[in-house]
């Protein structure tokens, strides 16, 4: 699988679609406000005026579907996603498991596995740059793996493995970085973990005393 | 002055055709699952019988006249009330089912006598 | 059976005092009449509105700071669940049908509805259906709790035991299928009993939206009961959607198939009531209607397509499929919006509170709609799925739309079903709180979902920084709870003291404005010639009155008519 950049794949369709939005409704909002001031009246004439016209309707709506091609061209571009080249070295391969209300992170090539408790909120460690494999799957109902930082989630479902990737730019702690994104009863809210990125090098000899 | 009253069922049969096409779209450039042409094929097919039965049924359904409707049709709402009733037997329990299964049957019969009584008002009123 | 008359229609001021005596409660419950079916059903819907916001109230008092200050994690996860199962099932899809009830019989000049006991047994399918549900709150494990949603496994028997959650699921398929019989009857009547002359696209422009709607009702909401009761049958031990680990996925296809739709279902006929107030109000007919007819089609049409998008997450669904079909829908969506702006260029706009709602509408609804085209790209979708941005989203369109739309529709034809008008003064403080309310209760949520708050937690972390907004959207959910209050005095005080009109306070349209205030039983004792979609503004554009008022007593010449 080529690696995804998570981040790019957002904010390159993000920053296009914004201004859009934007600027599609201040062009609307000013065109009520203006057309509400300039045609109020208290007249009962009927105005004159056409009711309808076809050519400039059929001209709109062609404007309105280039548009949404567009959209659409900008959006398939994108997915599956934007490869990153700074994305190197073999893939970190990470089994994610999600259960009410836990996770576990388990790195088969080393053995090692994160078990978040009551007590002990787990950390999703990874190497920066590196495209880190996952395998997700959950041992009841539908589960979501979501890191906001990273723009990115992915739903996980009973007997079923989901796999996907990622990679992670920048190295640093994020506290409570993770989360649970679809509801999954009493403690979905509380089902957070964290997300150390760590430089290469640091992982390695972590991985190293891990394994 | 036209009388007259254009039929119903050509909007019914575009909308039938749109969802087809939708279907096909699906199917054909994107490869979509077993889900895709099940829902929405289906939804495009029943559009399209129904289209059809309002467009073959139209010659034979007399409304004209139909002000035989009763003032209220409390029948009726005793018969949904037991349905509810049966309904709710299935979370509570078969006794309330059965008892509001009892209540339907006499829902049912007082909804046909309705029923017998506006098709006599109506002949009533033909002659 | 109404005569055609060439000249116009001669119509009463009042119905004459003692031409109907007043109805017992069992006989208004129980009435054939389309116009009380659809009044007991706007009613009872309204008052489910009112419940369902009190749930939001409590739950955004919670939200306001971190903490759990006076819920539990279980009640919280009751509250939002019977919060959006009531404003789906209880409220917005019967408020809808019951306006079509009341509304599309007069529009099409019809006497009656076609299968009136349909509608009957509709109405009271969904009534017993909201009773059952809140009924759940009465039981040991308290209401379902699973979000309106319902996902599989974890509304399973394992995962949601209790009693509570099979009443959800069961008053879920009665008031559906409440909603269907109502549908199916009004589709029959729009085939069958428009008056003689009136084409379908002499039909106006509400009825069409009604039309488009229930399009989407037959083919939408009979997968939705077939589905809850295959959910029902799992909970009882026969393995539907635990058989086989694709399970989960099929039912949200078979709930989004129709769960899409009924969005559209809860829209579309106040899309069809603001057209058409911004056309009256703006003294024109609405611009390209033929063009808006075609494009409702399509619109509804393409709803049907596109449910995959709530599913983009799952990686399960083919992503581009109904990235393409989502996306596509701002096409007929902006021919809708050119049809607003068009019909109020070159006119003469009067801005009375139907009109102000309207207004609200238009730009309340589009922030919803530009963000739903924001979400139908699975790129955007993966990072603000089931976070408080889609909330946002989806209550823009939900509150811009139906509830906005509801109140215009309110404002607009309260004096046909009343014979008063509204207080317009406190109308206009109702819209102000409500349009301000929206603003301040849900844009908020567009930031807090971009930084990651998910939906359906009851509390969320201090580390996140998150109080402030929380804090605006719960001051504006009560600014919404005292606009709503200002429409509640506002409607009790009119009904006995408002202002009395006529037939056509607003110099109408459409048919409904050429009868009585309200209309007799029958509804119509004459009917002007039906050559348009706008059978009033015709005679009016000819220079002809279109209604010649006749008191019973006296004649009341046209100046004395209050506008």
């Amino acid at each position: 699988m080529k690696p995804i950049d998570t981040r790019n794949q957002f904010f390159d369709v993000w920053n296009v679609y914004w201004p859009i939005a934007l600027a599609v409704f201040l062009v609307i909002l000013g065109s009520v406000v203006f057309l509400g001031l300039r045609y109020r009246s208290k007249s009962n004439e009927i105005p004159a005026g056409k009711d309808e016209s076809t050519p400039l309707e059929v001209g709109y709506a062609i404007g309105l579907a280039c548009i949404a091609a567009f959209l659409v061209f900008l959006t398939f571009s994108r997915m599956p996603g934007s490869e990153d080249a700074n994305a190197t070295g073999k893939p970190v391969d990470v089994r994610v498991t999600a259960a009410r209300w836990n996770w576990r992170f388990e790195y088969p090539s080393l053995g090692y596995a994160e078990q978040g408790t009551k007590r002990h909120v787990p950390v999703l460690r990874v190497p920066v740059n590196t495209p880190i494999e996952i395998t997700g799957s959950s041992l009841d109902v539908i589960h979501s793996f979501f890191v906001p930082e990273e723009r990115f989630k992915r739903d996980v479902f009973p007997n079923q493995h989901t796999r996907w990737e990622m990679v992670f730019e920048d190295a640093g702690n994020q506290v409570g970085g993770g989360e649970c994104a679809e509801f999954c009863g009493l403690e979905h809210g509380n089902m957070n973990f964290d997300v150390l990125v760590m430089p290469k090098a640091e992982f390695a000899r972590w991985a190293q005393g891990a394994s | 002055m036209s009388g007259e009253r254009k039929p119903a069922y050509p909007p019914l049969a575009l909308w039938g055709i749109f969802l087809s096409v939708l279907t096909g779209v699906g199917v054909i450039f994107f490869g979509t699952s077993v889900s895709t042409p099940a829902l929405l094929g289906g939804a495009a097919l029943f559009a399209l019988v129904l289209a059809l039965a309002l467009a073959v049924s139209r010659r034979s359904v007399q409304v004209e006249g139909g002000g035989t409707d009763p003032e209220g049709s409390p029948a009726t709402v005793w018969l949904a009330l037991s349905l509810a009733l049966m309904m709710a037997g299935v979370a509570l329990g078969l006794w309330l089912v059965l008892i509001g299964g009892g209540m339907a049957l006499i829902g049912i019969g007082g909804v046909i006598r309705e029923l017998r009584a506006q098709r006599a008002a109506g002949r009533e009123a033909r002659r | 059976m109404s005569a055609i008359s060439p000249r116009p229609a001669v119509v009463p001021l009042r119905p004459p005092v003692g031409s109907r005596r007043r109805a017992s409660l069992l006989e208004i419950l129980s009435s054939t009449d389309h116009k009380r079916i659809g009044l007991v059903t706007m009613v009872t819907a309204f008052c489910f509105f009112l419940l369902g916001g009190s749930l939001a109230l409590t739950m955004r008092a919670e939200l306001q700071k971190p903490g759990l200050q006076f819920l539990t994690d279980h009640t919280y996860n009751e509250l939002f669940t019977i919060h959006g199962s009531t404003m789906f099932f209880l409220f917005a899809v019967p408020v809808v049908l019951g306006v079509g009830l009341y509304f599309v019989p007069l529009q099409i000049g019809a006497a009656r509805l076609l299968w009136p006991r349909l509608a009957l047994a509709g109405y009271w399918l969904f009534a017993a259906g909201g009773v059952l549900m809140y009924s759940g709150f009465l039981t040991q494990q308290g209401a379902a709790s699973f979000g309106w949603t319902a996902y599989f496994p974890l509304s399973d028997a394992n995962a949601s035991p209790g009693v509570g959650a099979d009443f959800w699921v069961l008053a879920v398929i009665l008031a559906t299928t409440g909603g269907l019989l109502q549908s199916v009857s009004l589709l029959g009547t729009i085939a069958r009993l428009r008056v003689p002359g009136m084409t379908m696209l002499r039909m106006p422009l509400f009825t069409w939206s009604q039309l488009a709607t229930v399009f989407m009702v037959i083919t939408g909401f009979p997968v939705l009961i077939v589905t809850m009761a295959l959910l029902q049958m799992d909970r009882e031990g026969v393995g539907i959607f635990s058989a086989s680990p694709e399970g989960p996925v099929t039912y949200q296809h078979l709930f989004w198939f129709y769960g899409h739709p009924v969005v559209y279902v809860v829209f579309f006929p106040l899309v069809g009531v603001v057209g058409e107030i911004i056309a009256t109000f703006s003294r024109r007919r609405f611009f390209g209607f033929r063009v808006t007819v075609l494009s409702l089609l399509a619109f509804s049409a393409i709803s049907m397509a596109v449910w995959g998008h709530h599913m983009f997450a799952t990686d399960q669904v083919s992503n581009r499929y109904f990235s393409l079909t989502s996306t596509a829908l701002l096409v007929p969506a902006g021919i809708e919006y050119f049809g607003f702006l068009a019909t109020m260029a070159g006119g003469r706009i009067r801005f009375a509170s139907p009109m102000l709602f309207a207004i609200g509408f238009v730009l309340l609804f589009l922030i919803g709609g530009l963000t739903g085209i924001m979400v139908a790209s699975p790129p955007l979708d993966y990072h603000v799925h089931d976070t408080y941005f889609v909330v946002a989203h989806f209550h823009y369109t939900l509150f811009g739309g139906t509830v906005f739309g509801l109140f215009a529709a309110i404002h607009y034809w309260f004096p046909k079903v009343t014979g008063r008008l509204l207080d317009e003064r406190w109308a206009k403080a109702t819209f102000v709180l409500l349009f301000v309310g929206a603003l301040a209760t849900f844009i908020p949520m567009f930031v807090l979902g971009s930084e990651g708050m998910t939906r359906r937690v009851a509390d969320y972390l201090p580390l996140h920084h998150w109080t402030t907004l929380n804090t605006i959207s719960t001051v504006g959910a009560f600014t919404i709870a005292l606009g709503v209050l200002t429409f509640l005095v506002n409607l009790m005080r009119s009904l006995r003291l408002g202002e009395l009109v006529g037939p056509d306070p607003w110099e109408g349209q459409t048919l409904e404005w050429a009868t009585t205030s309200p209309p007799p039983r029958h509804n119509f004792t004459a009917l002007p010639p039906i050559k348009s979609h706008t059978p009033l503004f015709d005679l009016r554009e000819e220079g002809r009155e279109p209604l010649r008022e006749v008191g019973l007593e006296r004649e009341v010449p046209r100046e004395e008519v209050p506008a």
